[in-house]
C-alpha cells in the first residue's frame, strides 16, 4: 500500500510537472493573447493602413507640384 | 461575450487547470478506489467524461492558437511593410520641406529684385545726361593729370585760389588777388619760365578766351613774383608739385 501511494504521488508529480511544462510553452505561443475575432480586426486595421500609405506615397511621387500659371 | 472576448491564451490554461485538477483527482480516487469502496461509484465516470471534454476543448483551443500564428506572421510582415512606408513619408516630407525652403527664398529674392527694379525705375536718369557730365568731370583732367603733366606743372584738378577770384564771383566782390593762378608766390609759372603747353586751361576758361577772362590786375605773362623769395620758393614748389595729390594752393 506504500508502495502503491508512492507511486501514485510519483505520478501525480510527474502529471503536474508535464503540466506545468504545458503552461510554459502555451505562455510563448505568438498571437494567442488576444481571441481570433479581435486578431482578425487587428490584421484587417493593419492592411487598410498598408493601403492607404502606399496610395499616398504613390499620389504624391505622381503629382506635380509646380504649376506654371496660364499667361 | 465575456467568454468570447477571452484571448486564446487564458482559454488553453484555463482548460489546462482544469485537466490538471480533474486528473488528480481521477488518480486519487483510483487509488482510494483499490483499498476501500466509493461512496458514489458513478463520480469516476464522471469525472472521467469532464476530463475527456476538457481534452476535446484542449485540442480545439489548439488548432485555433496554431491559425492564429499564421496569421500573427502575416501581421508582422504587414507591420514591417508599414514601417518602410512610414520612413518613405518621412522621407519625402524632408524633401518637400527643402523644396519649400528653397522656393520661398527663391521668391524672397524675387520680391527684392523686384522692389530694386521698381526703385531703380523711379529714380531712372537718361543716360545721355550721365555721360554729358562724366564728359564734363574728365574734360577738366579732374579725375587724371594730363598726359603732358609733369612735376612743376603749376595745373590742378581743381580751381586754384587765383581762378576763383577771377572768376564772376571774385570780379563780383572785387577781392584782391594774391599769388598768381592761387600758387604760392615764387611759383614756377609765376616766374614765368614755364612753356605755354603748361599754362593752365581749365573748362570754364578755353583756351582763346583764357587770357580774356582774367582780372584786369593779372599779367597776361604772370610775371608777378614778390622779391626775394624767387628761387627758394620754386624749390618748394617743385617739392611739393611732385606730389601729386597734395593740394599747393592755399586759401588766403
Amino acid at each position: 500500500m506504500d508502495k502503491d501511494s508512492q507511486d501514485v504521488h510519483q505520478e501525480l508529480n510527474k502529471l503536474k510537472t508535464k503540466i506545468q511544462e504545458a503552461r510554459e510553452q502555451i505562455s510563448t505561443m505568438p498571437g494567442i493573447s488576444m481571441s481570433p475575432e479581435q486578431q482578425q480586426q487587428q490584421l484587417q486595421n493593419v492592411r487598410e493602413q498598408v493601403h492607404t500609405k502606399n496610395k499616398l506615397l504613390q499620389k504624391y511621387r505622381s503629382l506635380c507640384m509646380i504649376d506654371i500659371p496660364k499667361p | 461575450m465575456a467568454v468570447s472576448e477571452r484571448s486564446t491564451k487564458e482559454g488553453l490554461l484555463s482548460v489546462l487547470d482544469d485537466v490538471e485538477v480533474l486528473s488528480r483527482e481521477l488518480i486519487e480516487m483510483l487509488a482510494i478506489s483499490r483499498n476501500q469502496k466509493l461512496p458514489q461509484p458513478g463520480e469516476e465516470s464522471q469525472i472521467l467524461e469532464l476530463l475527456v471534454q476538457r481534452d476535446g476543448e484542449f485540442q480545439e483551443l489548439m488548432k485555433v492558437a496554431q491559425e492564429q500564428g499564421k496569421v500573427h506572421q502575416e501581421m508582422q510582415l504587414l507591420e514591417k511593410e508599414v514601417e518602410k512606408r512610414d520612413s518613405d513619408i518621412q522621407q519625402l516630407q524632408k524633401q518637400l520641406k527643402e523644396a519649400e525652403h528653397i522656393l520661398a527664398t527663391a521668391v524672397y529674392q524675387a520680391k527684392e529684385k523686384l522692389k530694386s527694379i521698381e526703385k531703380a525705375r523711379k529714380g531712372s536718369i537718361s543716360s545721355e545726361e550721365i555721360i554729358k557730365y562724366a564728359h564734363r568731370i574728365s574734360a577738366s583732367n579732374a579725375v587724371c593729370a594730363p598726359l603732358t603733366w609733369v612735376p612743376g606743372d603749376p595745373r590742378r584738378p581743381y580751381p586754384t585760389d587765383l581762378e576763383m577770384r577771377g572768376g564772376l564771383l571774385g570780379q563780383m566782390s572785387n577781392l584782391p588777388t594774391s599769388g598768381v593762378n592761387g600758387h604760392l608766390p615764387g611759383d614756377a609759372l609765376a616766374a614765368g619760365r614755364l612753356p605755354d603747353v603748361l599754362t593752365p586751361q581749365y573748362l570754364w576758361q578755353s583756351s582763346d578766351m583764357s587770357m580774356n577772362m582774367l582780372p584786369p590786375n593779372h599779367s597776361n605773362h604772370f610775371m608777378l613774383e614778390p622779391p626775394g623769395h624767387n628761387k627758394e620758393n620754386e624749390d618748394d614748389v617743385e617739392a611739393m608739385s611732385t606730389d601729386s595729390s597734395s593740394s599747393s594752393s592755399d586759401s588766403d
